[in-house]
């Protein structure tokens, strides 16, 4: 393998990595909040499926997209009322959002199945820095939403760690009561925190369907929901660490897209064998993190899917 | 309030289930789909006669035993969100013997039935292992493994066991001796099994030690180790019962009417824990409420035979799933405040 083939391959993997990284950026928003949201998986279908039905009508991507991230935060919207107003059970709500999103995208989507929706979001090298050997190729010659995940880690990381809001959500996470003794409102941060993270998987569903292949398939996410929920895990709930774990997956994907082309050693084990590969990188790499937190105490928000009940403050 | 206590809970579902079907109906509406012959179809298909509703037992066979295994996992506060891959892995057990060895009539069958079990047991237990002794989170590990699972069957039927000279992705078919009894037409032995072990579950987690091992462990870990009970013991154990019972269900799958390995059907396993948590956990209530499940799933397949889009039949079962998820947590929290209050907190 040379290297023009290895900046290459490094290109498409950042562009994978893309919509993990956005759906795990507004998963770990939702966590650091002490909601659980398992239903991203749900929320990107009907991101995807929204995001292709929105552009063939409107016959604009950005149209799309906005209607994307709306759909999004529509689920969201449901998801917060059972958990956080009713106070459902996280996990079971997270499921039937799956439920719910597959069986909405797949219903509204049957007639759009392989339809072409003949445009995208066109790639755009940026002045200047694109020209950087290596790294100009690899990070800055990608369209518009990749740019936008970049801005949104460092939005996400000033936000959580230097504005008081950013505070108040990180606290409701630990310890609600503690914020609602000092006047914030716990079930707003985490209404919000919802609509944001929802949002978030819209778009990372819209990214898959019309930036990256601009069409409609039934379960086109293929799990990638599931595993943006393990990159949260990954990355510690910590932003910056996100980016790293994001583009490690990326990478992945793309080798397992690639196998076929590199031959060699790739050629030797079965496709079916490959794909397993993010899935048992995850679970190491959830193993590595697991004793690291075991150790150093830095887990999951104290007050994570525990529903707060201000009676019992 | 005038409501008897023991009728809040099958009320409110009740009650969910109606409202469900009304907020089902205006999406009906919306989009233009005959909403009386939708739900006639349905009910004619699902429950209107009596090989309609043995069609809908068949679908609430494999969705009981990955409910049982939620159920007895959930009990524990053990989540283990991986019955799909169980049940798969259970249907891969199933395939090892019934297509690499032969054995004589009553002992095939107990080797199949033995090996996918432990197969699909091994598959939970690693979830188990990673959880008490490397700390990783059940939910995503066993989540993973689901994938895992399913890739592995699809690379067997796709490479070495499929059929020869097939060209779909199936097996040959297993010995007559692997092949599950069968009753009627469709129905195999498991319409009887699945009961039977519900009991055994039921009677064995309010009157046995273990039982109560379990139900302290949901409660509490702090209590459990006051009480000297190792948290670590009953992970492991209620996870390899959990995988062994979802693996059931893979085996049912292909020993029974398939009898042939295949890429099982997706969905049973997270099914089971929906269902689950609908019957509050309580084996019994999972058989009803696998039954329901599979009521509204031979719906779907009725609307097909109807002419009817029978994706309409998954709009309608998420209104029903979202409204009982609203309908029971309400009802729930408002007998337990009346029992025991603040006892049932996380």
């Amino acid at each position: 393998m040379n290297a023009t083939v290895l900046v290459s391959m490094l290109a498409t993997s950042v562009a994978a990595a893309s919509p993990l990284l956005l759906a795990a950026l507004g998963e770990l928003v939702v966590e650091r909040s002490g909601v659980l949201n398992l239903g991203i998986e749900g929320i990107m279908l009907l991101g995807a499926l929204t995001a292709v039905a929105a552009t063939l009508g409107s016959g604009s991507v950005l149209v799309g997209i906005a209607c994307a991230i709306a759909a999004g935060m529509l689920l969201g919207l449901l998801f917060a009322f059972l958990t956080v107003t009713i106070r459902a059970d996280h996990v079971v709500a997270g499921l039937a959002m799956v439920l719910l999103g597959d069986g909405l995208s797949s219903f509204a989507g049957h007639g759009l199945v392989g339809i072409d929706i003949g445009q995208n979001v066109p790639p755009l090298a940026l002045p200047w820095i694109s020209d950087i050997p290596a790294l100009g190729q690899i990070f800055f010659r990608q369209n518009a939403l990749v740019y936008f995940s970049y801005l949104m880690v460092a939005v996400v990381w000033y936000f959580l760690y230097r504005t008081r809001p950013g505070l108040a959500l990180r606290a409701a996470g630990e310890k609600p009561s503690a914020v609602d003794v000092v006047g914030w409102n716990v079930f707003r941060i985490r209404y919000l925190a919802v609509l944001f993270g929802a949002g978030m998987a819209g778009l990372a569903g819209a990214f898959l369907s019309v930036a990256y292949l601009s069409t409609w398939a039934e379960g086109m996410t293929a799990g990638r929901g599931w595993v943006a929920l393990a990159l949260v895990i990954f990355a510690g709930w910590h932003p910056i660490k996100l980016l790293g774990g994001a583009y490690l997956f990326g990478f992945a994907y793309i080798l397992i897209a690639q196998s076929q082309v590199l031959g060699g050693v790739f050629y030797m084990i079965s496709t079916y064998v490959m794909q397993m590969f993010p899935y048992l990188m995850a679970i190491a790499v959830l193993a590595v993190m697991g004793r690291r937190a075991m150790k150093q105490r830095v887990g999951a928000p104290e007050a994570l899917a525990l529903p707060y009940v201000r009676e019992e403050r | 309030m005038a409501i008897p206590l023991w009728l809040r809970l099958p009320g409110a579902f009740v009650l969910s289930v109606f409202l469900g079907m009304a907020a089902s109906s205006v999406v009906l509406v919306a989009v233009h789909a005959p909403v009386l012959e939708t739900f006639r179809a349905i009910f004619d298909g699902a429950v209107g006669s009596w090989s309609a509703l043995e069609s809908s037992l068949v679908f609430a066979e494999p969705i009981a035993f990955t409910g049982l295994a939620a159920a007895v996992a959930f009990r524990a506060r053990v989540w283990n969100i991986g019955g799909e891959g169980q049940m798969v892995m259970g249907a891969f057990g199933a395939g090892l013997i019934a297509l690499n060895t032969s054995l004589p009539a009553p002992l095939m069958l107990l080797a199949v039935v033995a090996c996918g079990m432990a197969c699909a047991a091994i598959w939970a237990f690693i979830s188990a292992a990673l959880k008490v002794w490397l700390g990783v989170n059940e939910v995503l590990s066993s989540l993973m493994l689901n994938y895992v699972a399913i890739l592995w069957v699809q690379s067997l039927v796709y490479g070495p066991w499929r059929e020869p000279g097939g060209g779909w992705p199936y097996s040959a078919y297993f010995p007559d001796e692997a092949r599950l009894p069968t009753l009627g037409s469709e129905l195999d032995i498991c319409v009887i099994f699945a009961p039977l072990i519900a009991l055994a579950l039921s009677t064995l987690l309010r009157f046995s030690r273990w039982g109560f091992e379990i139900t302290v462990v949901g409660h509490s870990h702090e209590a459990a180790r006051y009480a000297a009970i190792s948290v670590t013991r009953i992970t492991i154990l209620v996870m390899l019962v959990s995988g062994a019972l979802a693996g059931i269900a893979g085996i049912q799958q292909v020993s029974g009417s398939a009898g042939r390995l295949y890429v099982l059907t997706p969905g049973y396993g997270y099914l089971g824990i929906l269902v689950s948590w609908l019957a509050g956990h309580d084996p019994l209530l999972v058989l009803v409420m696998a039954v329901f499940y599979g009521v509204l799933m031979q719906g779907g397949a009725a609307l097909q035979i109807a002419q009817i889009d029978p994706s309409l039949v998954r709009i309608i079962q998420a209104a029903i799933i979202l409204f009982a998820l609203a309908g029971l947590t309400l009802a729930r929290r408002s007998q337990s405040r009346l029992h025991i209050s603040k006892v049932d907190r996380t």
